[in-house]
């Protein structure tokens, strides 16, 4: 430091040579004159050392004659004689090396805080590049204010900023702030740094993403993106472009899962229309429930995800669990994973029962009839529709067989049972409280349960 | 009867006998149509009543009592005031685990208060998972009891199809909630109608339970915002023109706002833009006494700068009857006593305002 100061002080001195003012020889009442140092006071902003003609709080004569001076201390030391020392924890890397001309004029300035630059953006871009050509920059970085995040000096936060990151961006995000107070469910993102998602200067992406979704989400949810590109069945949107942003919220949502509205009507978005599964697959309009008076349960909570694994699945539709695609199949408890994670196994298991489930003739179990069997075991759709239907329980009102295509299966339901009257077989009613002997009378057609039902 | 009815028909004249007839058959035609629409009716009830499995909101709870796996044992009687949560689970489901963390965090909100009056019971089958039934006990906010129901008893009463199904009684014993599933507004709906039970206010209306909302951040009054705060800040920096641009982006975002306006008119006074302040803010009218304070303020302040100090008194002495909190209005003042060589006022007037930004000191 003392060999730069040396070296200034030969330039000075050849510099005054070479204009032919003179340096004076013997001690001067005051530095500044019109012919000597009068650049120190033609500025807008003086140091206020210079402005009281106090020279020697920073300057001592080394030699009168020879007209040559030192500093009175090393930087930073000379500056804290009468700037507040630094004492937080995150300090400028331009001052940890002491050197606070690096951004500040000494003497004088035109520009604010004797800035050597005419912005604070400006002086900051001199060592930080974070605009780079970029075509999103974020509002305090566009008017080259970079003090309106940023502590120049120091600050008790990470990358001196001038509040805790959870409310520095919510100062001016008054909006975002407030909604964020009363939603239930809030990205942890949020929580914790508003810069994990947005690059706080400028960004190529929209809303200074620092990525776009779904590359913005899966290093953080890297399940759902194993779920989205190993699954053997895909949603295919998840790995679009904005995928996930057609169905979740990315700040806070009132529901789970940070949705950003009810799912049916997220799913119908684009299930109203056909959609291509694959180039020879393409999945029809979903229309099934349209005004349908008897709906499935997760159709009636809205909640297609009930059934469904909304980011991919290794089974058929993207289904949560495993539920057979056949009408008639020999009955393994396995096969029906997707009903069980709503409905009790025991419907299956036992022949008899009671309260368990209203489908009883008795407390015959027609559920454990019906599906349990080794050969043409009737999986759940050959009696309900899965989605809609306009009978109660949801039940089909035909079903395929043979070649024929709609066989009626003619079902009515009472207080306390029920009947169906397929093509395929002869009538059978079921009644809890007075159960249909079977063991009298084989088969009757519907008119014969007249009295009954 | 018939002879009687002859009799009747052979006193009277052949019209008469007509008309008779005709009122006749009208009656009998109403009989009929009576009895066909009582008899549809009760066939149409028991079809809609009958499928119906699951209890129904509004109606009655059913009363039941057993032992809880603890030994403990568990009343529900609809005489007892007491707010019933009845909640069906399965100890191998997700989604019932999933039920049970939103369920915790419901019970966690309410007040202490309140919890007297709230019986709060887990329905299950499998309760020899002693892991689950440990990790319930160990993580309810409350005390949770749970019931073991191998025969599907308590199932059967409620009508329960799947699980997880919450029911809810109100204090009179009647259903006020069933919510089967753990579909995306389970939080939000069951919260809602526990603290309905429980006679806690919530914000949200019941109507509004089931909505999504989410951070709307892109709105008009959004983004004016922040271009508002950002103009403070700027201001606060010194820079008072950029200030003013960001305060002007606002304004042409959301021209119609008050606060927008009165903020960018204050600092085109900051900026000495005398005329473009008044241009902006002479037409508006605030809704608060406040606000019309802040009109009064930018109005004396600019009239001031364009040394029309009558009318500048007038505007600030008006703004401080309408908020005489301000210390702004009583400096501006100050500098209008000041201008006109009213050393004495001026003084009085600077002492006021400091004595409302500094109410301790000044006492």
């Amino acid at each position: 430091m003392r060999k730069h100061t040396t070296v200034l002080l030969i330039v000075i001195n050849l510099t005054s040579y070479a204009f032919g003012v003179e340096k004076p020889t013997t001690e001067q009442d005051s530095c500044i004159t019109e012919e000597c140092h009068g650049e120190h006071t033609s500025k807008k902003i003086i140091h206020d050392p210079v402005s009281e003609g106090s020279c020697e709080a920073c300057h001592e004569s080394v030699d009168v004659k020879e007209h040559t001076f030192k500093l009175t201390d090393e930087e930073p030391g000379l500056c804290m004689q009468c700037h507040d020392e630094l004492s937080k924890k995150y300090i400028h890397g331009a001052l940890d090396d002491g050197q606070c001309k690096q951004c500040h004029e000494t003497h004088a300035s035109d520009n604010k805080s004797r800035l050597r630059a005419k912005t604070v953006g400006e002086m900051c871009a001199e060592c930080h590049d974070v605009v780079e050509n970029a075509t999103h920059v974020h509002g305090p970085t566009s008017v080259n204010e970079c003090s309106l995040c940023h502590e120049a000096h120091e600050s008790d936060y990470e990358n001196r900023l001038t509040m805790g990151p959870d409310q520095l961006c919510v100062f001016c995000h008054v909006t975002t702030k407030e909604e964020l107070e009363g939603l239930e469910f809030v990205h942890e993102a949020v929580r914790e740094n508003c810069a994990d998602c947005h690059d706080p200067h400028a960004a190529n992406n929209w809303k200074m993403l620092r990525a776009e979704a779904p590359d913005m989400c899966f290093p953080c949810h890297e399940e759902i993106q194993t779920k989205a590109q190993t699954s053997k069945q895909q949603h295919n949107i998840v790995s679009e472009q904005g995928g996930c942003l057609k169905c979740h919220t990315p700040h806070a949502s009132s529901v789970r899962h940070l949705l950003a509205s009810v799912p049916t009507t997220l799913c119908l978005t684009c299930h109203e229309e056909p959609q291509g599964v694959t180039i020879n697959e393409v999945l029809p309009a979903f229309n099934e429930i349209k005004d349908k008076a008897y709906l499935h349960g997760p159709i009636k909570e809205d909640d297609c995800s009930g059934c469904h694994m909304t980011h991919g699945s290794d089974n058929f539709r993207i289904l949560a669990g495993e539920y057979p695609a056949e009408f008639y199949t020999s009955f393994d408890e396995t096969k029906y994973e997707l009903c069980f994670g709503c409905h009790e196994r025991t419907l299956v298991r036992t022949a008899t029962a009671d309260a368990l489930t209203d489908f009883r003739n008795g407390n015959q179990n027609l559920h454990f009839l019906h599906v349990n069997k080794e050969r043409r075991g009737r999986t759940c759709r050959a009696c309900h529709q899965t989605h809609a239907s306009n009978q109660p329980k949801h039940i089909r009102m035909s079903v395929p067989y043979g070649g024929w295509k709609d066989l009626p299966i003619n079902f009515s339901k009472t207080d306390t049972g029920g009947l169906c009257d397929p093509g395929c077989h002869l009538a059978k009613g079921y009644d809890r409280q007075i159960p249909v002997d079977y063991t009298v009378k084989q088969a009757r057609r519907s008119h014969e349960f007249n009295g009954l039902f | 009867m018939l002879a009687i009815k002859e009799e009747v028909f052979s006193r009277s004249s052949p019209a008469e006998r007509t008309e008779k007839r005709m009122i006749m058959k009208t009656i009998r035609n109403i009989v009929l149509a009576v009895v066909i629409v009582l008899v549809l009716s009760t066939v149409l009830y028991g079809v809609v009543a009958s499928s119906t499995r699951r209890i129904q909101q509004g109606a009655k709870m059913p009363e039941f009592s057993t032992v809880d796996t603890a030994g403990k044992p568990f009343a529900y009687r609809r005489s007892g005031s007491q707010v019933l949560m009845l909640t069906f689970l399965s100890s191998q489901q997700k989604r019932s685990q999933e039920a049970i963390e939103d369920i915790f965090s419901i019970l966690s909100g309410i007040p202490a208060d309140k919890l007297t009056s709230l019986q709060v019971a887990f329905v299950m089958q499998n309760v020899d998972n002693r892991e689950f039934i440990a990790s319930i006990q160990k993580d309810a906010p409350v005390v949770v009891q749970i019931i073991g129901d191998e025969q599907y008893k308590i199932w059967g009463k409620f009508g329960v199809i799947a699980t997880p199904t919450v029911v809810i009684s109100d204090p009179l014993g009647k259903v006020l909630c069933v919510k089967p599933g753990h579909a995306y507004d389970f939080a939000p709906v069951v919260k809602l109608r526990l603290f309905l039970a429980l006679d806690i206010p919530l914000d949200v209306s019941p109507d509004e339970a089931s909505a999504v909302r989410t951070v709307a951040n892109s709105t008009m009054s959004a983004k004016a915002k922040r271009h508002l705060q950002m103009a403070e800040l700027l201001s606060k920096k010194g820079r008072v023109s950029s200030a003013i641009e960001q305060a002007q982006m606002a304004y042409e975002i959301d021209p119609n706002s008050a606060e927008v306006a009165v903020e960018l008119g204050e600092l085109l006074c900051q900026a000495g833009q005398a005329q473009e302040a008044i241009k902006l803010v002479s037409f508006l009218s605030g809704q608060s006494d406040r606000d019309k304070a802040r009109i009064n303020l930018i109005m004396g302040w600019a009239k001031r700068q364009l040394d029309q100090l009558e009318e500048a008194e007038e505007f600030l002495q008006e703004g401080i009857k309408q908020d005489p909190t301000s210390p702004r209005l009583r400096f501006e003042l100050g500098r209008i006593y000041q201008k006109c060589n009213d050393s004495e006022r001026a003084m009085q007037t600077y002492f006021r305002a400091l004595q409302l930004i500094y109410p301790e000191e000044s006492t």
